[in-house]
């Protein structure tokens, strides 16, 4: 097997799971704006394993001896930053959520005593109506 | 004086329907207009009937927000309508109501402060100061040490949770208010906003029922969560007032 060939395994497994997110995202169950950094993600890595030579220049001349620490390097570098940019949406959903857990309970009360002072409200009438 | 008491209570059912007869016993001759309300944080217990049984305001987290979020939902309605003050008073019974009026009375006048907050280590007149663990201690002085380094806040009792919001407060807090582990850091946003914060002397009680959060590995997270934490609000609402004022 040619090194070329080896290494396009690896590129159409990150193809296949591409795949995948693109089917989640037309089934909705996951959002296009989010999952955009990851098929980014997905296509660096694979293009350096479809053009592995080009991936090796780049690495030597970035310093890199091995080309595996280069990849290495740059999967751990772009992963970590798709985990902050999830730690930030998952910060805002949860401000959100706390904000509006906070305005429901703030508007069912309110709700409820409406509701007991239009009930005492309609008795009082009531009995009001029944003497006369 | 319109007064909202908040009183945020998880898995209270135990400790909270005597401290709502106790507390209704000592505000029954009270001059101001008081009002009790209890924020559930979504107890899983029967907090709420118990709550709802005795009459008072309740609302009713949908979810478990944690004591920050429990709080702010209590001064979020106390700023909304128009009340002059808001005591937090925990609903486990660690406050005796009977304390109230020391509170209070210190929120009356014109130099009444923006955060008052009810000191259990500021004995006076002889009364019994409290007794706490030595860990306890030691991080209560950690805490004194870091507000008084990062905020320039003196305070005796950081932790304490008894505590009354003028309307400055209640503004700034409807804003923005620390989610878990809130106290200590809400001393080091308003001393940022230029809130004048007090303290008086309290009484505590140990707690009526249920059991501490902060024990064991948690009370190491918390002390290093709060450290960082009170940095950050710090500069955080530094830069807000700076901005407000620019």
């Amino acid at each position: 097997m040619t090194e070329l060939t080896k290494y396009w395994v690896f590129a159409a497994v990150c193809l296949l799971v591409a795949i995948v997110l693109m089917r989640l995202v037309l089934r909705e169950r996951l959002m296009l704006q989010g999952s955009l950094s990851y098929v980014g993600f997905l296509t660096v890595i694979g293009l350096m394993a479809v053009f592995p030579g080009e991936t090796a220049r780049l690495a030597h001349a970035m310093g890199f001896s091995l080309l595996s620490n280069f990849f290495f390097s740059v999967s751990i570098g772009l992963l970590a930053l798709l985990h902050l940019r999830a730690l930030v949406t998952t910060s805002k959903v949860h401000m959100r959520s706390v904000a509006l857990t906070q305005e429901l309970a703030i508007m069912q009360e309110k709700l409820d005593r409406t509701l007991v002072e239009r009930d005492v409200r309609q008795r009082t009438e009531g009995a009001s109506q029944g003497r006369s | 004086m319109r007064v909202l008491v908040v009183i945020p209570a998880f898995n209270e059912e135990e400790a909270l329907g005597r401290l709502l007869v106790e507390t209704r016993e000592v505000l029954a001759g009270a001059s101001d207009e008081i009002s009790l309300l209890v924020v559930d944080d979504g107890s899983r217990d029967r907090t709420l009937e118990v709550a709802r049984a005795a009459a008072v305001r309740v609302l009713r987290l949908c979810g478990n927000l944690g004591i920050g979020g429990a709080v702010q939902s209590g001064l979020h309605v106390a700023f909304r309508e128009g009340f002059d003050c808001a005591v937090q008073m925990d609903g486990d019974g660690q406050h005796p109501p009977g304390e109230l009026a020391v509170l209070l009375a210190a929120m009356r006048g014109e130099r009444a402060p923006d955060l008052l907050i009810g000191s259990r280590f500021l004995a006076t007149d002889g009364r019994e100061g409290y007794r706490s663990t030595l860990l306890r201690r030691l991080g209560i002085a950690w805490l004194r040490l870091v507000l008084r380094v990062v905020a320039g806040a003196h305070v005796t009792d950081p932790t304490s949770g008894f505590r009354v919001y003028g309307r400055r407060a209640l503004a700034l807090f409807d804003e923005t208010y620390p989610y878990d582990f809130p106290e200590p850091e809400s001393i080091a946003v308003a001393h940022a906003a230029g809130l004048v914060a007090h303290e008086v002397p309290v009484r505590m009680r140990e707690r009526q029922g249920g059991r501490s959060s902060i024990l064991g590995l948690a009370a190491v997270y918390y002390m290093v969560k709060v450290t960082i934490a009170v940095l950050l609000a710090y500069v955080r609402n530094r830069r807000r007032g700076e901005g407000a004022e620019a």
